[in-house]
C-alpha cells in the first residue's frame, strides 16, 4: 500500500488508541464466533458419522444370494454372481452358473428375462448363454430375454458382443438385437412350457427328423429297450423306457439339484440312447464338464468334449469345449496332441477368450 | 511461539509483517494490536481517498477487524499490507455501490467533502480544486471511480490496481478509459 503523504487524514495517537479499544472486542467476538462455528461443524460431522454408523449397524446391507458354479436361480429375484455382478431375474426366469473360474464366468439363461449389471473386470471374461446366442461382456448393464421365439439382447450402458454361430454383432448403449431361435424340437405341452437349450447347428441334426422319433441305440441303463419291440405286429415299436425328453429333463433336474453325478449319468444315458438327437452335442459338453470339473475323470472328459465339438462345431459352447480339450491334453503331458488341439482352437478363434491363456500350455 | 518472536525482535515496531501475522494467527493479542496500529492510518487514508463522505474511519476499522479475524486466509503473511488494501477497496466498493444505487433512485445525498479533515497544509486553491474533483468523482460508477483513484491518486501500477480490485489488467485499463471519458465529459459540463 502506497503512502500518499498529502492526502492522509490526521489521526492522533489518542484517536488511534480509541479505535483499537473499540476494535479489540469486535475481533475477540468474531474469533469466538468463528471458533464456535468450527466446533459446531465438527460436532455435526461427528453426529452424522455416528448416526450413519448406527444406521448401518441397525440396518445391515441386504445380502444377495450368491450363486456358485453349477447352482441355479429362478426369478423373480435378485442374485449375485462372482465379482459382485448382480442379476435381476424376471418372473419365470431361470439362470444357471455354468462356470465360475478365475478367468471365466459363464451363466446360462435357460429362459425368461434377466437384467445384468456387470462391473468392469478385464481379468475375467463374462459370458451369458441363451439358447444358441452368446453375449460377451466387459463392463455394462444389459437385459437378455429368452423366450420360445428367440432371444432379445438390449444394452442399457456400455458395449456387449453378441454371437450366434459365426454371426457376431457389437451392441452399444440403447441398441438391441433380436435373434429368432429355431423352432423348438419338443412337442409336448410340458416341453413348451419350459424350453431347454438346443443345438440346431449340428449338420447331422439339421438333416435328421425330430429327435422324438429318432432311432435309439441300446442304452446301458435301459436294457429292456433292446429286448422290447413290435416288429412282429408290423407296427413301429412302441417307445419304452425313458424318452429323450425324460433323460434330458432328468439331467437338467439333477444339475439344478446340485447332483452332478446323477446329471452325468443322465447325460451319458441320453447320448447312448439318442446319439442323433440335436441336443447330443450339448449333452456331450455337459457330460464333459462334469467329468472334468467334478469327477476329475480326464479321459472321460476328453472323450465327451471331443464328441461335443464333433457334434456341434459352431455352437456357443464349442469354443469352451475346444479350450478344455487343450487343457486336458496339457494335463496329460501329451504335447503333440495338445499343440494340435490348440492350433485347431486358434484357427477358429484367433481372438478367442482363451487364445492368450492357452499359449502357455502344451509344454511352452 | 508468539513470545519467542517478541523476544527475538524486542519492540513490535521492528518486527516484520510476516512475523506479526504468524503471532496474531497463534492468538497473540499484542500482535493483533501491533498490526492494527501499524496499518490503521494507511487504511484510513485509502478509505478517505476512495470514499471521503462515508465515514472512512468506520471503513478502515471494519477492514482491519475483517483482516485480523481472517488471517488464516492470508497465504503470504508478508503480504499483509497488499491484502489489507484489497479488503479496504472491496468494502469501499460495496459502500459506493449502495450509495450509487440510493443516489440513482433519489434517496442518496450529494457528496460534500471537507478537505481540512483529510490533510493539512493545502492551499485554498488546492482545496477548491480537490472539492471539485471529488464532486466529479461522485458521478462516476463505483468500479470506474475506484480504479481511477487507485491509479491516479494512490499511484498504483496497473498490475497492482488489478490485484487490489481482483480483476484483470485489461479490465482495469477498460475502466480507466471509461472513467477518464466520463470525467472529461463531466468536467466539460461543470465548466
Amino acid at each position: 500500500m502506497k503512502r500518499t503523504e498529502r492526502l492522509n487524514p490526521p489521526l492522533s495517537d489518542e484517536r488511534l488508541e480509541a479505535l483499537w479499544r473499540a476494535s479489540a472486542p469486535r475481533i475477540l467476538v468474531k474469533e469466538r464466533r468463528a471458533r464456535a462455528r468450527r466446533l459446531t461443524a465438527v460436532a455435526v460431522v461427528v453426529v452424522l458419522a455416528g448416526a450413519g454408523t448406527g444406521w448401518r449397524v441397525s440396518h445391515p446391507a441386504i445380502e444377495l444370494p450368491r450363486l456358485a458354479e453349477g447352482q441355479l436361480a429362478e426369478g423373480p429375484r435378485m442374485v449375485q454372481l462372482a465379482d459382485e455382478r448382480v442379476v435381476e431375474l424376471g418372473a419365470e426366469a431361470v439362470l444357471e452358473v455354468d462356470a465360475a473360474r478365475p478367468g471365466q464366468l459363464e451363466v446360462r439363461l435357460q429362459h425368461g428375462r434377466a437384467r445384468f449389471k456387470v462391473t468392469k473386470n478385464r481379468a475375467r471374461v463374462f459370458r451369458v448363454l441363451a439358447g444358441t446366442t452368446e453375449v460377451r461382456v466387459v463392463g455394462t448393464t444389459f437385459v437378455v430375454e429368452h423366450t420360445k421365439d428367440g432371444v432379445v439382447v438390449s444394452v442399457e450402458e456400455g458395449v456387449v458382443e453378441v454371437r450366434r454361430g459365426e454371426e457376431l454383432k457389437r451392441l452399444t448403449r440403447g441398441t438391441s438385437w433380436a435373434v429368432t431361435e429355431p423352432p423348438p424340437v419338443a412337442h409336448s405341452d410340458t416341453e413348451a412350457a419350459e424350453p431347454v437349450v438346443e443345438e440346431p447347428e449340428s449338420p447331422r441334426a439339421q438333416t435328421k427328423a425330430p429327435h422324438r422319433h429318432v432311432k435309439r441305440a441300446p442304452s446301458p441303463s435301459a436294457p429292456r429297450e433292446a429286448a422290447s419291440g413290435g416288429a412282429s405286429t408290423g407296427l413301429p415299436p412302441a417307445p419304452e423306457g425313458p424318452s429323450a425328453e425324460d433323460l434330458f429333463r432328468a439331467a437338467v433336474d439333477a444339475r439344478r439339484a446340485s447332483r452332478p453325478h446323477a446329471a452325468a449319468q443322465a447325460w451319458s444315458d441320453f447320448l447312448a440312447s439318442f446319439p442323433d438327437d440335436p441336443r447330443a452335442g450339448l449333452a456331450a459338453f455337459e457330460l464333459g464338464r462334469i467329468e472334468m470339473d467334478v469327477s476329475h475323470d480326464a479321459p472321460g472328459a476328453l472323450r465327451a468334449l471331443e464328441r461335443a465339438v464333433a457334434l456341434s462345431p459352431t455352437a456357443a459352447f464349442t469354443e469352451d469345449a475346444m479350450a478344455r480339450v487343450v487343457q486336458l491334453l496339457d494335463q496329460r503331458h501329451d504335447s503333440g496332441a495338445c499343440k494340435a488341439a490348440r492350433a485347431r482352437y486358434l484357427a477358429r478363434y484367433a481372438q478367442g477368450t482363451y487364445a492368450s491363456s492357452l499359449s502357455s500350455l502344451c509344454g511352452e | 511461539m508468539g513470545d519467542n518472536v517478541r523476544r527475538l525482535f524486542g519492540q513490535t515496531d521492528e518486527m516484520p509483517d510476516g512475523a506479526l501475522v504468524q503471532a496474531a494467527r497463534d492468538g497473540q493479542a499484542w500482535a493483533q494490536e501491533a498490526l492494527f496500529k501499524r496499518y490503521v492510518r494507511v487504511a484510513l487514508g485509502q478509505a478517505w481517498r476512495l470514499i471521503p463522505t462515508e465515514d472512512p474511519e468506520d471503513l478502515a476499522q471494519d477492514a482491519l477487524v475483517h483482516a485480523l479475524t481472517n488471517l488464516h486466509k492470508l497465504t503470504e503473511p508478508q503480504a499483509f499490507a497488499a491484502w489489507l488494501s484489497s479488503i479496504v477497496v472491496r468494502l469501499a466498493m460495496t459502500r459506493l455501490r449502495r450509495k450509487h444505487l440510493l443516489f440513482r433512485i433519489g434517496l442518496g445525498k450529494g457528496e460534500r467533502i471537507d478537505p481540512d479533515a483529510m490533510t493539512t497544509g493545502l492551499s485554498a486553491d488546492a482545496q477548491v480544486e480537490l472539492r471539485e474533483v471529488y464532486a466529479i468523482l461522485a458521478g462516476l460508477p463505483p468500479e470506474e471511480r475506484v480504479a481511477l483513484v487507485l491509479r491516479r491518486v494512490e499511484g498504483m501500477e496497473l498490475k497492482e490496481v488489478a490485484e487490489t480490485m481482483s480483476v484483470s489488467v485489461a479490465t482495469v485499463k477498460r475502466r480507466l478509459a471509461a472513467a477518464e471519458a466520463h470525467l472529461s465529459g463531466l468536467a466539460g459540463r461543470s465548466v
